[in-house]
């Protein structure tokens, strides 16, 4: 899965060739230039050692000339045969033929007694080296010596030392070598961690973003056939940030690799998965002769996170919404992609997650008119836009009302009703629901205070908070805060929470619902049956009340399973000591079932539709009126 | 650049000679070149010889002694404008019973002196350089003795008289001489 660039490495290359030729020319102008001063300097001793020479002889001829002693001249000049390099040395009187001469061998030539020889003193010649010097007797010059040096000792060890230097020259080359091979390795090295960290995620080790981009865009170039296509693939972990705040990061990060782990090893070769962001991950899949891999691979997904993942003892669950887009829609265009199946995540999100939606073009509009709920949402606390409605719960063993459910109804200026399906998961998304979440638990208040002025106190009203706002640790002191202001018993109050939110985040939910309950409220599960209850967490809760979620109440009587559910719902929870209650009743078969499983309360349009406060004790009055 | 080979080498020795003679007899061929190169040999010995500070100080006058009348004398007269290592050359003509004294190079021709035995004993104490062309002259305490030899002229030096004398005759001369005592 390592993204390849093609630029790695080849910086490093070009740095280690360009070291090695920087390396190789400095070698070999220092060689050039030992060798060039080893020439001179050997060039120059050699010439002094011959100045010596020729002073020795022309100093001892001097009387041997003075006397025209052509002998004795010679016996001094045979002198020079322990000087191996001296090929042949001369006395002259006067220009011409030598007075004396000793050559050493046969091919020996005498140098000639020049002028120019003589003014020099010396001269190099190709082979030779030539010396005069001018033999003085009694202040005058009686005679000039003559010396003829071959050069080829010279160059023997000039030979000698550029040989060595050379070899030298050569291990300082090997040696180079070796270390720039050892340096190009490691910049090759740290050039392919340094690549592979810019574009690898360290927890998941998958793709980051920006290796996400890079690949995507590149696979889009890839794609320029019409019979093949993109497909793009975004998966958001639903509940990972509170598997974050109740496990901790380090246990976070755990499940972030073990979901990438889990994902990836279902996928082809070819298909790229990356993580882009917190519990956001991407999936690039390549699809041929216009097969749709988007749809299945998202099946996949979610069947293969409905298994929990083990994390340091503790049985995780995540799920996740899913959206996915395909090029063959977007006209090849990398922002359309993710913009396409981002708002397919979304719809899967809204939808009520752990599901996956297929991108489709009216999706946008979709997108667009969530777009504008959010933004009228944020202005319709201001507006006075949002108001209570409360719907019934019926006792069955004194039938009669003990409480209300406060359902939020918005009547928005501009989008007109708005329902809470459509805009709680906006609110919940945005991060307004905190601020409406308030709103709703001070409304309830203030409506509980106001019923109290009014003697109407024999029943509790029930709030129900949503997964982002349990997160908010002040929430607590904020409902406590709220009840004291208003001047209510909290008694009163009674929290709703859904059973798939206290499971996602198990631990602080205990933390807050046993802090409420520490305070008089009652608390009650909303949606039983719907969640993935352990029945060792259920013990745990500090709960009063399980809530029967619609859907097993909407078939029966008549399916056998649903009606087996919620027998064993009652059961259980008046085993656990818990009063149950089912919502969605409509119908007076479904109330007669109710009643004759033992079930202790009921709420839906049997008893009532949700009720405008102000209609609330017009609707008590009525119903003691008919009993 | 000429290469000799030795053939030409004995050639060239025999040129040399020859040359040396003529040299030699440039001055006055015509009357005896001998002369001439024994004068010559009388001026490179004084060349070749250094006389201690108290007999010869620094630009005083050399003197060249012979008698009068010896066969080198008009040689010798030639040889007047020269100077010896910065001392100038006197020649002096003695008669017999002339003194010898204040002489630094006194040249004693084969008859001259066989007249004046031991010639040794003349210049005891004194520093001069004694030259001779008898043949066994060192015998007889002369420093140098010229000869001829295969028509060459030789030397043999007597190296103790010279010492003796507190000359110092120059070892570049003593090895050209034919014998050293």
């Amino acid at each position: 899965m390592q993204n390849k660039d093609p630029l790695a490495g080849r910086l490093s290359e070009k740095s280690a060739s360009s070291a090695l030729y920087v390396l190789c020319i400095a070698l070999f102008c220092a060689a050039v230039l030992l060798v060039s001063f080893q020439f001179l300097s050997l060039r120059q001793s050699f010439l002094e050692d011959l100045k010596v020479q020729i002073r020795i002889v022309s100093t001892n001829s001097i009387a041997a000339i003075a006397f025209r002693d052509a002998k004795a001249s010679e016996e001094i000049l045979r002198a020079m045969q322990v000087s191996s390099s001296v090929d042949s040395a001369a006395i002259y009187t006067e220009p011409g033929m030598p007075f004396a001469f000793y050559v050493r061998g046969k091919d020996s030539t005498i140098a000639a007694a020049t002028t120019e020889l003589k003014n020099a003193g010396y001269q190099f010649q190709l082979r030779h080296l030539d010396l005069a010097e001018t033999v003085n007797l009694n202040g005058k010059p009686i005679g000039l010596v003559t010396l003829r040096a071959s050069l080829d000792i010279l160059y023997m060890r000039l030979a000698t030392y550029a040989l060595i230097t050379a070899c030298v020259f050569l291990a300082s080359f090997g040696i180079g070598y070796l270390l720039v091979g050892r340096m190009r390795r490691r910049v090759a090295d740290a050039e392919a961690h340094l690549t592979y960290l810019a574009h690898t995620d360290a927890i998941t080790e998958l793709p980051n973003r920006h290796a996400f981009n890079k690949i995507l865009s590149q696979a889009l170039l890839d794609v320029r056939q019409p019979e093949n296509h993109l497909e793009l693939i975004l998966l958001d972990l639903d509940n990972f940030k509170s598997v974050n705040d109740s496990l901790g990061h380090l246990k976070g990060d755990q499940l972030l690799k073990a979901v990438g782990e889990r994902l990836s090893s279902g996928l082809r070769d070819t298909d790229i998965m990356c993580r882009i962001g917190g519990d956001e991950f991407a999936i690039i899949v390549g699809s041929r002769n216009k097969q749709h891999r988007g749809r299945p691979i998202a099946q996949k997904i979610i069947r293969a996170l409905a298994a929990p993942f083990t994390i340091d003892d503790h049985d995780v669950f995540v799920t996740a919404s899913i959206g996915t887009s395909s090029s063959a829609d977007d006209k090849l265009d990398i922002m359309a992609l993710t913009r396409n199946a981002d708002i397919a995540m979304y719809e899967a999100k809204a939808k009520g997650k752990n599901t996956f939606e297929v991108f489709k073009p009216e999706m946008n509009h979709l997108a667009q008119k969530r777009l504008s709920i959010e933004n009228n949402l944020r202005k319709a606390i201001a507006n006075d836009e949002l108001t209570l409605h409360y719907q019934p719960k019926l006792n069955l063993h004194h039938n009669r009302v003990t409480g209300f459910e406060a359902l939020l109804r918005w009547n928005s200026e501009e989008l007109g009703e708005v329902s809470p399906v459509e805009f709680i998961p906006v609110a919940e998304e945005s991060g307004l629901i905190n601020e409406i979440g308030m709103w709703v638990i001070r409304k309830a208040c203030e409506q509980i205070a106001i019923w109290e002025r009014q003697n109407l106190a024999d029943f509790k009203v029930s709030v129900n908070l949503s997964p982002r706002q349990t997160r908010n640790l002040l929430l607590a002191t904020d409902i406590l805060q709220a009840m004291h202001t208003a001047k209510i018993d909290p008694g009163r109050m009674e929290i709703e929470i859904t059973e798939t939110q206290l499971m996602e985040n198990i631990d602080s939910n205990i933390e807050l619902l046993a802090q409420l309950r520490s305070y008089g409220l009652r608390l009650s599960i909303d949606d039983f049956g719907t969640g993935y209850s352990s029945m060792a967490y259920l013990k745990r809760f500090p709960i009063n009340e399980l809530k029967i979620d619609r859907a097993f109440v909407r078939d029966i009587p008549g399916s056998g399973e649903d009606e087996a559910i919620i027998t064993s719902i009652i059961a259980l929870g008046h085993g656990l000591g818990l009063t149950v209650i089912a919502e969605g009743v409509e119908t007076k078969q479904q109330l007669a079932f109710l009643r004759s499983v033992n079930c202790d309360s009921i709420q839906g349009y049997y008893v009532a539709k949700p009720m405008p406060a102000d209609e609330v004790a017009h609707f008590l009055a009525s119903l003691e009126h008919n009993q | 650049m000429p290469t000799i080979y030795k053939p030409v080498r004995e050639v060239l020795a025999v040129l040399v000679t020859a040359w040396l003679a003529c040299v030699a007899g440039t001055a006055h061929a015509q009357h005896a070149p001998e002369n001439q190169l024994k004068a010559a040999l009388i001026f490179n010995f004084a060349l070749f010889t250094e006389w201690p500070q108290a007999y010869l100080a620094d630009g005083e006058a050399l003197s060249v002694c012979v008698a009068k009348h010896s066969l080198v004398s008009e040689a010798l007269v030639d040889l007047e404008q020269k100077s010896v290592n910065g001392h100038p050359l006197r020649i002096k003509f003695l008669s017999d019973g002339e003194s010898w004294q204040n002489c630094r190079v006194a040249y004693l021709e084969n008859d001259a002196h066989s007249k004046l035995p031991p010639a040794g004993k003349k210049f005891e104490g004194q520093s001069v350089l004694t030259i001779s062309d008898r043949p066994t002259a060192v015998d007889e305490g002369i420093m140098i003795a010229i000869a001829v030899e295969n028509s060459r002229f030789v030397f043999d030096i007597n190296a103790t008289a010279a010492r003796q004398a507190k000359l110092n005759i120059s070892s570049k001369l003593l090895r050209l001489a034919r014998k050293v005592y």
